[in-house]
Order: structure tokens, then sequence, then C-alpha cells
């Protein structure tokens, strides 16, 4: 996998992934954006994917996310509900609203109440609070990828 | 007393002088002779009281009449010529001397002397007035006096008040000790003495000692008890015929007697006696003088002035109530007090008056002072023990605050907390799965990972132990020394705490930071206290709105820092206005109303303001103006030290 890790204090991007270049006529859309403002949960959930092969790229924001310059759509947005700036919601929000489809969207936290007030959202693949159990968040995105 | 002879003289003199000088202007009435005026004594004329007597009554008559007037003296001396009232020769002399020479008035001085000017001179002096002095009942009934005659009537005896006083003078006294003389006027002041003294209310022992030698008296007298009232009655003749003058002698007797002693002349006070109801000379005198120059005045076939009667004078020597020990508080009213000396009061009253004044008002000064030192200095302590409570209080509701803000921020800590420990768990579950995969020894990417994942979990636990010191820090009851703080910083922090209450409530902060907004002084915590405070009301305020909204702003105004915190609820009614700041107002439900209390409280102790008005797009703005630190103007907004909870790694606050 050409995806670079780097250490601690690294935040990986797509953009760098991308000038790696991938394998013409491969499914290159397969890959799960991963949200999270806190660093070391961004590099623990890219290590799980990169176990699994699973093609990964993290964001610290929302707005970092919609930033990005990725052909295409990931297959799959695990967020956090809290972040700086933008929430976790909103940012599903707005690319329903103007990116349609809205990839599933897999919403993580720390904070039941949060989940909760999604967990029937129709904008809600899966919800999952933080600490999860790594074999619970690959059940939810092996599928879609 | 010769001061009073000396002005006396002075008097004589001047009229003498006066005369002489006026004499060439009368030249031309030369016709008119002088008023004559024969003056008849009754003793002998050359002692001291009736030289006094004479003096007076020549100045008197002098004065009162106006016109030239001559004395003329004789002195009869019955007491020592005795047995010549009756004298023929004596009247036919007195009679061939005067009748052709013309006489106006004739003024007997004493009893005896009354009676013999009317008697005897009378008639080789028919129809000249007479007018008496120093004369008693009986000879001067008026009933048996000729129509020519008129004077001045003493009492019958003056020692009947006299004895009163000297009883209350002395209410112990047990007996009367009488002195008098052999002679005829001596036995009726004696007898007079004796009566009066029957007459007390309370029977006293009565003593006369009448008649002895003076050698022999004085030793008598002074075997006499202590509790007695001598009474001087008179003395000019003693037992062996020997004639005295009284106030000779008078002083010796009055040492002598062991007991107060009282008289009936005003001229023996001053020589030892207490004093008594007493003829004074002097007195009688002057009155006499004004009796005859009525006399004098009188139009043709005016009848003479009408007797006059002396009156009771009471006079005392103050030297010999002292010595006796008598009060002066039992002195009759109208007490006439010889030898006063003034006391310290009256001789220096003016002195003593500016003195106390002087050292009143400075007293008064130095008094008002010390009051005033007094209730500055109690003033400064009751401030200070003010200031102390206020401080106290102040500490307290800090604290309380800080409690109170413990609800609110234990959400917020266990989420900061959840956030590195969720994250060491799910590292450490990673880690445990990738050894559960590899069997055989491990591959070198998977052993970089383990490096990776445990460098991880020791960052997320040294972030978990930050934030648990932070939450430390901020519930103590400490003060932090004052430091540079950046208030953007506290901003920042203070909203990252409000994160998951912003996400739950569906709320927004934004914030509009100065990015040159230079330090403050003060205690990062409580300033953040502030913020925080201010963003808990602005977000409660703004739950009203269906899009909440709160704006934080921060802006350097020259001096001044403003922090401002805007909401998009309802605004501020007059009345929440007003009471805004008042401790334990509040408009939540489960408010402590403190929350603003303790901004003002913080803010000014840092020399600051905070203002509360209504946005003019709709909800409330609170403003916080803090002074810029002294020299920090020029300094950029590097963060002098970040203070707050959750002030995670990532800088990335804003909106």
């Amino acid at each position: 996998m050409p995806t670079r890790f780097r250490a601690a204090g690294e935040v990986v991007r797509y953009r760098n992934e991308a000038s790696e270049g991938r394998p013409r006529g491969e499914p290159a859309d397969r890959w799960v954006a991963i949200i999270d403002d806190h660093r070391s949960v961004r590099s623990c959930l890219v290590r799980v994917m990169q176990l699994e092969q699973i093609r990964a790229a993290v964001f610290a924001s929302a707005e970092e996310y919609l930033d990005h310059s990725a052909p295409t759509a990931p297959s799959c947005l695990v967020v956090d509900m809290q972040l700086p700036g933008m929430s976790g919601y909103a940012l599903a929000q707005l690319l329903e609203r103007e990116r349609a489809p809205l990839p599933p969207t897999i919403f993580i936290s720390a904070h039941e109440d949060l989940l909760a007030a999604v967990e029937h959202d129709r904008l809600t693949h899966g919800i999952l609070r933080k600490p999860f159990e790594m074999d619970d968040l690959l059940a939810l995105v092996k599928p879609l990828v | 007393m010769s001061q009073r002879l000396a002005v006396r003289a002075f008097i004589v003199i001047a009229f003498v002088l006066g005369l002489g000088s006026w004499a060439p202007g009368v030249g031309a009435q030369r016709a008119v002779r002088p008023t004559r005026v024969l003056v008849v004594y009754q003793q002998q004329a050359e002692t001291r009281p009736m030289l006094e007597f004479a003096e007076q009554l020549r100045a008197t008559v002098s004065r009162e009449l106006g016109s030239p007037v001559e004395f003329y003296q004789e002195a009869l001396d019955f007491d020592r010529f005795t047995g010549l009232e009756q004298s023929s020769p004596l009247t036919k002399y007195l009679a061939d001397k005067y009748r052709q020479f013309g006489i106006d008035v004739v003024v007997p001085v004493g009893g005896r002397a009354l009676k013999f000017a009317v008697d005897q001179l009378g008639r080789g002096l028919p129809n000249v007035p007479i007018v008496f002095a120093l004369c008693a009942m009986p000879q001067t009934n008026p009933a048996a006096q000729p129509a020519n005659v008129t004077g001045r009537i003493s009492p019958a005896s003056r020692f009947a008040p006299t004895l009163e006083m000297a009883r209350r003078l002395q209410p112990d006294a047990e007996r009367v000790v009488v002195i008098g003389g052999a002679g005829a006027s001596d036995s009726t002041s004696v007898t007079a003495v004796t009566s009066a003294a029957a007459t007390l209310g309370d029977p006293l022992e009565i003593t006369v000692l009448q008649g002895l030698p003076l050698d022999e008296l004085l030793p008598r007298l002074r075997k006499i008890p202590p509790r007695s009232i001598v009474v001087f009655a008179n003395y000019r003749l003693d037992g062996r015929g020997h004639a005295y003058e009284p106030l000779d002698i008078v002083g010796s007797i009055a040492r002598a007697a062991p007991a107060p002693m009282y008289t009936q002349l005003g001229s023996y006070i001053g020589e030892g006696v207490v004093g008594g109801s007493v003829l004074r000379f002097d007195d009688e005198a002057d009155r006499t003088g004004r009796l005859v120059v009525r006399v004098l005045r009188r139009r043709p076939a005016e009848p003479m002035p009408p007797m006059e009667l002396i009156g009771n004078s009471f006079v005392v020597d103050a030297r010999q109530l002292r010595r006796w020990g008598l009060s002066e508080a039992r002195l009759p009213q109208g007490t006439e007090l010889l030898f006063r000396e003034p006391t310290l009061w009256e001789r220096y009253r003016t002195m003593v008056l500016l003195t106390v004044g002087v050292i009143g008002a400075e007293a008064l000064l130095i008094g008002s002072l010390l009051v005033e030192r007094r209730r500055r200095k109690r003033a400064q302590l009751e401030a200070e023990e003010q200031q102390r409570r206020a401080d106290e209080t102040r500490r307290q509701v800090a604290h309380m605050g800080r409690v109170a803000l413990v609800g609110e921020l234990a959400a917020t800590m266990s989420h900061d907390l959840r956030q590195p420990l969720a994250a060491i768990r799910m590292n450490a579950e990673a880690g445990a799965k990738i050894a559960a995969r590899s069997t055989g020894p491990l591959a070198e990417g998977e052993r970089e990972m383990f490096g990776e994942i445990f460098d991880d979990i020791v960052s997320d636990n040294v972030l978990a132990s930050d934030i648990i010191t932070r939450v430390r820090a901020l519930v103590r009851r400490e003060e932090l020394p004052p430091q540079l703080v950046d208030l953007n910083e506290i901003c920042r922090t203070s909203a990252r705490l409000f994160q998951h209450d912003v996400a739950t409530r569906h709320a927004e902060i934004t914030m509009a930071l100065d990015p040159r907004l230079p330090s403050v002084t003060g205690d990062p915590v409580q300033l953040q206290q502030v913020v925080l405070n201010l963003l808990v009301n602005a977000l409660d305020a703004s739950a009203a709105s269906t899009t909440p909204h709160v704006t934080i702003s921060t802006v350097a105004r020259g001096e001044e820092i403003e922090v401002a915190v805007r909401d998009n609820g309802p605004g501020l009614t007059a009345d929440v206005q007003q009471r805004l700041f008042e401790s334990f107002f509040t408009t939540k439900p489960h408010g402590l109303g403190l929350g603003l209390p303790i901004v003002q409280s913080i803010v000014e102790r840092h020399h600051g303001r905070v203002r509360a008005e209504n946005a003019d797009e709709g909800g409330a703005i609170f403003r916080v103006m803090l002074p810029v630190t002294r020299g920090a103007l020029e300094s950029s907004s590097e963060p002098q030290m970040k203070a707050g909870i959750g002030a995670s790694s990532n800088e990335r606050v804003g909106c």
C-alpha cells in the first residue's frame, strides 16, 4: 500500500496519498475517510485499517475534509461528533445537501447523549461510542469497502 | 482703712482749697454769712471714731449744701466730766458763746448730748433746729421732743440682732459672756445685752464681767469655756475709775477671749471682734449730714423732716470668721464682710478666666484632634476590617462560584478525559489485536507500529494528567500570583470547554479575536472564570433561540482590552439589567445568582469594568474592559501562558 504512515505528530492527508499514485483499473474509489480531532485516535484507527488492508485517509476537522481534493467520494465516513468548528453532524448535513449522495456515515463520540441524538437519524449509518472495539468498527466498515 | 482716711483727707483738703479759690467770687455777696453748724459731742471728740464721724459729716454737708459752711464743736465729755449735764455755768457759757454769734443748726452726737442740747442749750439758742446723731431710745422718743428736733434714731439695743447673728454662727454655744465697763454708758450697754440675751429663744447662761480693771478682766476672760458668745458691751471706765477709749482696748480683749466676740460699733471691727449688727460712724455721719442739709434748706414755716430709724447693718470681719471656723453661709442676708481676702479666683479672675479660656480652647483643640485622630483610626480600622471581610466574602463567593462551576465543568472535564482515555483504550486494543495476529517474531512494520502505539498511549496519558491538574487549579481556593495573561488564549480554551455543551444544544460559538491583542496582568484562573461565566450565561440565554449563537470577541482599544460575549437570546429587560450584578439574583431556574457578581468582583480586582447592554441586532452583550499591562502594548499576542481546562495540543479551536 502506497499510503505512508508516520509516527506520532504527523497527520496523514489524502493529498499526500494521492501523490503516491494508484494502480490503474483498480477500484481506487474504495476508501474510508476518518475525521477526528484527536491525533492518537486518528493514528490508531489508521493502523487498524492498515492491518485490514483498507485504504483510509484522516482529517482533523470537517473543514479539512471539505478541503480535500480526492477524485472520488469515500465509501464510508467515520466522523467524530465533536469537532472544532463545524461539528460532525453539520458536516454530514452539508455533504448530503451539496455533495449528495452522502456516503454511509458512522458517527463516533465519547458521549452517549450526542450519539443518542443521531442514532435514528436518516443520515446515520452507524454509531460507535468511544472507546469502541476495533472489531465493531471493522464490522461496520468492511461491508462498505 | 487708712486708704479710706486718705481719701477723706483728700476730699477735705480739696474742699478747703476749693473754698479758698472760690472766696474772691463771693466778695460781691459778702453780706451772706456762711452757714454755721455746731456739733456737740457727748464724748470727747478726739477719739478715732468721733474724728471719722466729724470728718464725714463735714464732707457731706459741705458737698450737699453747695455754699460755705463753718463748723463749730463742743465736746461735753460727760463720761469724764460726770455730773455736768445739768450744770448751769456750762449752759450759760455756751449760751453766751453762741447766742449772738448765730448758729444755724445744732448736731448733738449721743443721747446725753441731745438731752443737753434740748434742755440746756435750747434756752440760749431758741428755735435753732436740732439734728441728733447716734442717739438711742429712750432719749429720742419723738413724742417727747420739741418740734425743732429731728435726727436718726438708733434702736434701743442693737444687741438683739447681734446676739441672733452670734447664735446662728455658733449654734453649739452654751453661754453669753458680757463685757462692760463701770461707766454710765457702759452700764446701759451691759443691761441692753443681758436683756437681749434673755429674749433669745433658747436660754443661755449669762456671765457678766463688768467693771473689772483691764488687768483682771483679761485673765478672767481667758478662762471662760470656748463654747461662749462674748459680747463687748462697752468699756469706757473701769472699776478703778480709769477711763478708756474702747477702741484702744477692744483689740486686747478680743485677743484674750477664747471664743468669738461681738460688738455694736463698726469702728471696733478690724480690732479682733467678729462683728455684729453695728453702728457705722462713717455711714451715720453721711446720713446725718444729708439730714442736716435738708433741715437747712427748709423753706420758712416748713416743719422739720421726720426722724429716721437706723436700720440693722450686719458687718463681720472675715478674718475672724476664719479664725473661729465660723461658716460664712450662716450669716444673715446682706451682711457686709470686711477684710475678706479675695480668693485666688477673685484676685486673678480676669487672668484665671483668660488662662482657663486659653487652656480650655487648647484642650478643646487637642481633644478634638485626639477625638478626630481616634475617629480616623477607628474608621481606618473599620475600613480595614470591612476590606478584610469583603476580601473573605469575595474569596468565599469566588470559591462558591468555582464550586458552582464545577458542576458545569464536570461534564466538560469528563468529556476531555474521555478523549484521551478512549484513545488509550483503543490503541491498547489495536496493539493487542496486532499481537494476537502475529505468531512468529515481530515483523519490522509491526515493531514500528507497537512503538507508535505506546508513544500515543503515553502522550494521551500526559494529556489526561494535565486536565486533572488544571481542574484542581480551578477549584482550589488560593489565588495565583499576578502574571501576564493572553485573553485570546483564555477565550479559546473557554470556548473549547463548552464544545460539548454547544454540540448538545446545537448551538454555535463564533470567535473574533484580535490577533494583535496585548496581554493583561492578573490571575489566569480568575480571568478564565470570568469568560466561562459569561459564556455559560450567553449559552443559557441563546437557548431560547432556534439557532443558538454566541460570539466571543476581543479587541484592543488603546490602553484597554475589551472582551465581549454576545448572545442572540431575548436580551435584558430593564429590571434584569438593573439587578444583574446583585448576588443571588438569577433568572435561571436552578441558578445560584453568583456568576455575574463573581465576574464583577474579579474584573474590579483587575482594575477593569464590566458592562451589560442589549445588542442592536438583538440579544445581550457583556463587555469586560481590562487595562493593558504596562509595556505590553508593543508585544505581540504570543500566548503568554496557557491556562484552562482542556487546552489540548490542538490549537485550532476558533471557527
